[in-house]
């Protein structure tokens, strides 16, 4: 079910002018519509990449 | 000139330290009212060091590949005793009591400091329309944007003013002024150079590297920059190697993978012939082109964003009942990270491992990658979309090849590949694995002298 949006705002930031919410909210549904399908098939075991050490590299080409 | 050259003429003694900065000096009085390309100009400071270089030179102690040689660093790196405003009103009177490790590096390797330069405010866009501090002005059209959001590093190399600037890179901030500006842009491996002494925008996304007028002056810079510093966690141990190639350069041999999907939809034809062109000549030079599919870039983007917004709105949410003070484009960002759950940010980074790991099969067919840097060349200042297949925010546009890159922490170089039809400059990007610079740039010199680009500047 899509995020009510202007009633987490109302919660977090009150002090958000109504134009620029209008304007934030607009940006973070279009992000939601992107960002919720990659959950479905993530396993339920992956963990953060929070502490982000590089993957080792691979042999170095000739 | 370029780097090595500056620096065999100071040796040479055919030139001096403050010769080379009075000259640097008087390029910014004369040009940068127009470009504002930097917000402070240390010009009493550089003076004097640069007769200080001048003496040591003569006294024979040598200090290193930038012993004397004018540069600029973005206004986003700590300088002790000069101000600090990472482009924002908050710090607009902010005096660091320390230096960056990025500023210590490039004073131990006896470069010259001539100034901080403009930039996105807090380095969180791509324009460098700076509401404090004016917008930076791309030197090869006045009417058109730098890049960002080290866009007075771009603009600086570009027009001439210094050979070297310093950038950071969070979602593409070097290689997209690189690229709008017709420099190269280096943005090195997550760990390769130390952030200590940046104001972090992104704990995980944020690198440090350099703007130069050609790749191996990108390749010398790295060496001085590169290293570990245990007072920055994230710092790699890893020992640095060697990053100017070696002459004659050569890629024979190399896998050079042009992807088939993502990097070559929705960009100009301009661009992305060019781009092709690049990689045909790479191929003469003894390259192996490999067409190959890479896993799904609009879902690094995707993750990248929400990352950024959480990320950056944790650190800047002690200042945000100053809202008069942020720009309208950068307070909305920060309102957008507010407003996302914690249960987002955790998932984006649990996605961000899995990506991380379907993309290691990329360096199991290629060596590296080729891709335009940005979709089209320098969009016009006040310009809010760009039309390609459909209108895109300026912003989402000119970040969606490079975004993904800071995700992932790979190492990647943005150096010119050609002019478009209003002959403004477009770039290509070079992405290697983690930690391999060396090859990176070895690509970006072969394909550098292939190209032959590096004489042509913007009349000013």
């Amino acid at each position: 079910m899509p995020r009510d949006w202007n009633l987490i705002a109302k919660g977090i930031a009150p002090e958000i002018p109504a134009p620029e919410l209008e304007k934030v909210i607009g940006v973070l549904q279009a992000l939601e519509t992107q960002f919720v399908p990659l959950l479905r098939c993530l396993p339920h075991d992956t963990e953060p990449a929070v502490i982000f050490p590089p993957f080792p590299a691979p042999e170095e080409p000739v | 000139m370029n780097l090595q050259e500056i620096a065999k003429a100071l040796r040479e003694r055919t030139v001096s330290s403050a010769e080379l900065v009075s000259e640097s000096l008087r390029r910014i009085a004369a040009l940068d009212p127009r470009l504002k390309a930097f917000i402070t100009v240390t010009a009493e400071l550089a003076q004097s060091h640069a007769q200080q270089a001048d003496q040591d030179l003569a006294d024979g102690k040598d200090r290193g590949p930038l012993h004397g040689i004018p540069v600029a660093v973005k206004d986003v790196f700590s300088t002790q005793g000069v101000r600090t405003t990472c482009g924002s009103k908050l710090f607009a009177d902010h005096i660091p009591e320390h230096d960056a490790a990025v500023i210590e590096r490039l004073r131990a390797a006896g470069a010259v400091i001539v100034g901080k330069t403009n930039m996105h405010e807090l380095a969180y866009g791509v324009t460098s329309a700076n509401p404090h501090f004016g917008t930076v002005r791309n030197p090869w059209d006045l009417d058109r944007f730098a890049g960002g959001s080290s866009g007075g590093s771009g603009s600086a190399v570009a027009a001439g003013l210094v050979p070297m600037a310093m950038g950071s890179d969070t979602g593409g901030s070097i290689r997209i002024p690189a690229s709008f500006c017709g420099t190269v842009g280096l943005k090195p491996s997550f760990g390769r150079v130390s952030r200590y002494g940046v104001l972090p925008l992104d704990f995980s996304l944020d690198h440090m590297g350099p703007l130069t007028q050609c790749v191996r002056d990108a390749a010398l810079t790295l060496n001085v920059l590169a290293g570990f510093d245990p007072r920055d966690e994230t710092s790699s141990c890893r020992p640095v190697p060697p990053y100017l190639p070696p002459e004659p350069v050569a890629i024979h041999g190399l896998r050079i993978g042009l992807p088939e999907n993502f990097y070559f939809e929705r960009v100009s034809p301009s661009v992305a012939e060019a781009v092709r062109r690049a990689a045909r000549l790479a191929e003469e030079a003894g390259a192996v082109v490999v067409s190959l599919r890479v896993p799904d870039i609009t879902q690094l983007n995707t993750i990248g964003r929400i990352i950024l917004l959480s990320e950056a709105s944790a650190t800047m949410e002690r200042y945000l009942h100053r809202r008069g003070d942020f720009g309208p484009d950068v307070l909305a960002l920060l309102d957008q990270g507010r407003l996302l759950p914690a249960t987002d940010y955790i998932n984006a980074q649990r996605v961000r491992r899995v990506l991380l790991k379907e993309f290691q099969s990329v360096w199991k067919q290629v060596d590296c990658l080729l891709t335009p840097t940005t979709p089209t060349s320098a969009p016009k200042i006040g310009q809010s979309t760009i039309n390609l297949d459909g209108e895109e925010d300026v912003r989402i546009a000119s970040t969606r090849l490079v975004r993904g890159v800071n995700v992932l922490g790979l190492p990647s170089l943005s150096l010119p590949c050609g002019f478009d039809e209003e002959g403004l400059p477009l770039g290509l990007q070079i992405i290697g694995p983690s930690f391999h610079e060396a090859l990176i740039l070895r690509v970006g010199a072969a394909l550098e002298d292939a190209l032959n680009l590096t004489q042509r500047h913007p009349v000013l």
